[in-house]
């Protein structure tokens, strides 16, 4: 969302809701329809997806001393690992 | 004594005849916000809810099971099909906000609501549930009564008098109690948390990068304007949700309330979330009070449109 302008993200508002949402545990049934999406996306008839890993990134938010803010360090934690069938591309 | 007096009071707030102009205004409102809801989400219209959407029908259907409200589940699933319902949607709604065939309209536009929200949940957000609870309401109201074709209809047919009949609110009521709901329920759910109690909330919120919209002057993000604005906000959301009904304080909450959201519309990237909800301020606002705004409005637009033709005004014409 960050990188998008503050038209696009008015648009696409939508996915970073999603993206909140599929972070949570108990979604985890959304998880393997997302990795298809995601390799159907991705893949051509010349080139196909084989494996789709979906990974959480996040950043604390921490007040710092007098309520600065300082961006902590980003961290990366595999959510999701799946294996693409011929048929999930169809 | 006391029974009879409340059960006086229950009847007139609920079924006393008003003038429909406020409810005729929000539909016009409400209207809007749904065509601005289908519009933003018109490039991913098959993204979200086609053949091949991020979730699937049966996905969804097996995480929210039971008999839903759901046009999805009945029409076909293909991408023409998916397409079509939602121009059916989009031209409901043009037609809801312009008021032709109100009722059947209204009807229409609750339905598809319904429809999307339930066919992908974790893309909504407060305002698109307030839209469908207040969709459902407006379908029993009088909201084609003004300010709509089909009251043109009515006065070209001799049906419609020169200013619209009085009709029962009760519906517009049930939209009304549901927003101060809304407000309160939000303020409950705040209070459970110790950020927004110790004042600290706004600071998270203003640091989150994916919500920024446009820049915040710094001065504003200083620990104790935060904890300023943190407060504030549970105190407005609990104004609203609750004294409200007191009408001599409903205004000054509505235009703080205004305040509070235009800013929220500023600063956050939540689209239509503030819209939404302010559609309905408009149902707070007394008939009488419209008649005088919009008098004073054509008041206006005749004086400067007799300076632009030159045309000297009457000594009747205020």
């Amino acid at each position: 969302m960050e990188q998008l302008s503050v038209r696009d993200r008015y648009f696409k508002e939508r996915y970073r809701k999603f993206a909140e949402n599929l972070q949570n545990d108990k979604n985890d049934p959304l998880w393997p329809d997302v990795a298809r999406y995601i390799a159907r996306a991705n893949s051509t008839a010349a080139t196909q997806a084989k494996t789709i890993i979906l990974v959480q990134e996040s950043s604390a938010i921490t007040p710092g001393a007098q309520g600065s803010y300082r961006p902590e360090p980003w961290d990366q934690h595999v959510l999701y690992g799946y294996g693409v069938k011929p048929e999930d591309l169809r | 004594m006391i029974i009879k007096s409340l059960t006086t009071a229950w009847i007139r707030f609920f079924f006393a005849e008003q003038s429909p102009t406020p409810i005729a205004l929000f539909r016009i409102a409400y209207g809007t916000a749904v065509i601005a809801t289908l519009w933003l989400l018109r490039p991913d219209w098959l993204a979200w809810y086609g053949r091949h959407a991020w979730i699937s029908l049966p996905t969804m259907q097996a995480l929210e099971p039971g008999r839903r409200l759901n046009l999805f589940t009945v029409i076909p699933q293909t991408d023409a099909w998916i397409d079509s319902f939602f121009w059916v949607f989009l031209g409901s709604a043009i037609l809801l906000t312009v008021g032709f065939l109100t009722r059947v309209n209204s009807a229409i536009v609750f339905l598809c609501l319904t429809s999307i929200q339930q066919r992908n949940l974790f893309i909504t957000h407060g305002g698109d549930t307030f839209l469908r609870v207040a969709g459902f309401f407006l379908i029993f109201a009088p909201a084609g009564a003004a300010f709509s074709v089909d009251r043109l209809i009515g006065i070209w047919r001799g049906k419609e008098g020169k200013s619209p009949r009085p009709r029962s609110p009760w519906a517009q009521r049930m939209i009304q109690i549901q927003l101060a709901l809304l407000y309160f329920a939000s303020f409950c759910w705040k209070v459970k948390g110790p950020a927004w109690l110790q004042g600290t909330a706004l600071f998270y919120i203003y640091h989150l990068d994916a919500l920024k919209r446009f820049p915040v002057p710094a001065w504003l993000l200083h620990p104790t304007m935060l904890k300023i604005g943190s407060w504030s906000a549970l105190a407005l959301e609990f104004s609203l949700g609750i004294l409200i009904w007191v009408k001599d304080l409903r205004y000054i909450l509505l235009a703080l309330g205004l305040l509070f959201h235009l800013s929220l519309e500023y600063s956050l990237n939540i689209p239509m979330f503030q819209w939404d909800i302010l559609s309905a301020y408009i149902l707070f606002v007394d008939p009488a009070d419209i008649t005088r705004a919009w008098d004073w409005i054509m008041r206006r637009a005749f004086v400067k449109k007799a300076r632009w033709l030159g045309t000297p005004l009457r000594p009747n014409v205020r």
